[in-house]
């Protein structure tokens, strides 16, 4: 199997429900689908490997405890296991010392964009299209959301980052997510489902 | 504010950049307007999608293993209990049919000796069998008193040990914690989830009826926990130590801890390693420094087996 492949929705559906009824093959199975992508979210985010390790754990651990509490109808199983990796591993960065690592990756600048194409050359189907419509919208709006989503920084935090007005940081991230929003339902009908 | 100044914040709600004061008034609107909530939601599933831009990063082999371990501890929890549930149940089905003192007891392990006793099918009316049925019923009452005990001890101890993982767990959760109280919830909730992490129940003595503890710790590493409940309180100048028994050598003395108002106590220790076997625990009262050989009786005491 190839690191990030995506099951349908259906089988990531079934794979959770049977995790909620206490099955250890098939948390297993889950564990294998999608540490990959979640531990690569997480790394990126802590810009730590023994960090993420630790939060890896207890996002698993959690979602043994609470597959039962996942709500199908409100969105797919990817969306909710990378809102709960990404929760923790911004809680997890702000209140450790984490923020200075940051701040020196960042000063090197490591960490503000999300095109990388340098090191990775595996790209998941979902991937490139969400690649492709990064890539459509203005720069200083993508890099405005990278700061958001990785970097777990509020809105002020980034106005001072990018030594920008506040009400232009809120205007870039607001088109931004628009346009994303726009282009990813034109694109590929089922990554926005759910809803 | 009015309902678009709400929509105008739901990009930035969805990225978790909105200020504390923003992101709990927008909650409180968002619970009113089912327009905003729809909204609300595709904007999260969009933000969700910047996921996919990472590199996955495969994680280290043990890593796996370590998961994987930590939930098996975890579900053979939920199967005892699941057990409990099911066998009171049954036992409460067969309580009508069986007239005995050992239903009576409501003890919900008794379970499988009833089944026993049904399969075996004691022939009523043959008075040759009647001796032997009269034995085999005593054995069953002896039998379950005995899994009764220990059905109970058992049940403490999983409760214990749900207890100190949600106290991590708690302990973990809170954000104003340093970084140093971090590492030891941390440390206290791998030394619970460990493969071959052992729990012993340690019960009160005439000394102090009421009290009662549990030790977890692991034998490899001898790092243990305990956690005491129902204690008395020491007087001035006094504290309770841990002592660790073991192999007919004299108690090893461990550290001393006090309790809070409530009678709790809470105490990190090493088992030396002469004991990380099969060791016996016990409390005793001693002066607040520790001594090197107990002076008083002991209040706790309990055995690995």
């Amino acid at each position: 199997m190839s690191a990030g492949r995506e099951l349908s929705d259906s089988a990531e559906v079934a794979l959770l429900r049977a995790v909620a009824g206490g099955d250890e093959k098939a948390f297993a199975s889950l564990y294998d689908q999608y540490s990959p992508i979640l531990f690569g979210l997480l790394v990126r985010i802590l810009h730590s490997r023994p960090e993420a390790e630790d939060v890896l754990q207890e996002v698993f651990l959690q979602v043994w405890q609470r597959a039962a509490s996942f709500d199908e109808t409100r969105g797919r199983p990817f969306t909710w296991l990378v809102t709960l990796a990404r929760s923790r591993a911004i809680d997890r960065l702000r209140s450790s010392n984490a923020r200075e690592r940051l701040a020196t990756a960042s000063a090197q600048g490591l960490t503000e964009d999300f095109v990388d194409t340098s090191a990775e050359t595996f790209r998941a189907e979902q991937s490139e299209v969400v690649q492709r419509a990064l890539a459509a919208i203005p720069e200083e709006q993508r890099r405005a959301l990278a700061l958001a989503y990785f970097e777990g920084l509020s809105q002020t935090e980034i106005a001072a980052r990018l030594q920008e007005p506040l009400g232009t940081v809120k205007t870039r991230m607001r088109s931004g997510m628009t346009k994303l929003r726009e282009l990813l339902r034109g694109r590929v009908g089922d990554v926005l489902s759910g809803f | 504010m009015n309902h678009e100044t709400y929509k105008e914040m739901l990009s930035l709600d969805a990225l978790g950049v909105l200020d504390g004061e923003d992101a709990r008034t927008l909650r409180a609107h968002l619970d009113a307007c089912a327009e905003c909530r729809a909204e609300a939601h595709e904007l999260r599933l969009t933000a969700s999608m910047l996921a996919h831009t990472v590199a996955p990063v495969a994680p280290p082999e043990h890593l796996r293993a370590r998961i994987l371990a930590s939930i098996e501890t975890d579900a053979a929890r939920d199967i005892a209990n699941a057990n409990e549930t099911a066998s009171a149940r049954a036992s409460e089905k067969s309580r009508t049919a069986v007239d005995s003192p050992v239903a009576d007891a409501s003890a919900t392990n008794v379970l499988p000796f009833v089944k026993g006793q049904n399969r075996s099918g004691f022939v009523v009316g043959k008075p040759a069998f009647a001796f032997g049925a009269i034995a085999a019923s005593l054995a069953i009452i002896a039998l379950s008193a005995t899994l009764l005990t220990v059905w109970q001890r058992n049940k403490e101890m999983r409760a214990e040990m749900a207890r100190l993982g949600a106290r991590a767990d708690q302990l973990a959760a809170r954000a104003d914690l340093s970084e140093q109280q971090l590492a030891r919830a941390r440390e206290e909730r791998e030394m619970l989830t460990a493969p071959g992490a052992r729990i012993v129940a340690l019960a009160g003595t005439k000394a102090a009826p009421d009290a009662h503890a549990t030790v977890a710790f692991d034998p490899r590493t001898g790092s243990a926990m305990l956690l005491a409940a129902d204690l008395p309180p020491a007087p001035a100048g006094k504290a309770y130590q841990l002592w660790f028994i073991a192999g007919g050598r004299a108690p090893m003395p461990g550290k001393v801890f006090n309790t809070d108002a409530s009678g709790r106590g809470t105490l990190r220790d090493r088992v030396p390693a002469e004991a990380t076997a099969a060791p016996t625990f016990a409390v005793t009262l001693e002066p607040s420094g520790g001594t090197s050989a107990p002076t008083s009786e002991p209040y706790l005491v309990g055995k690995a087996s």
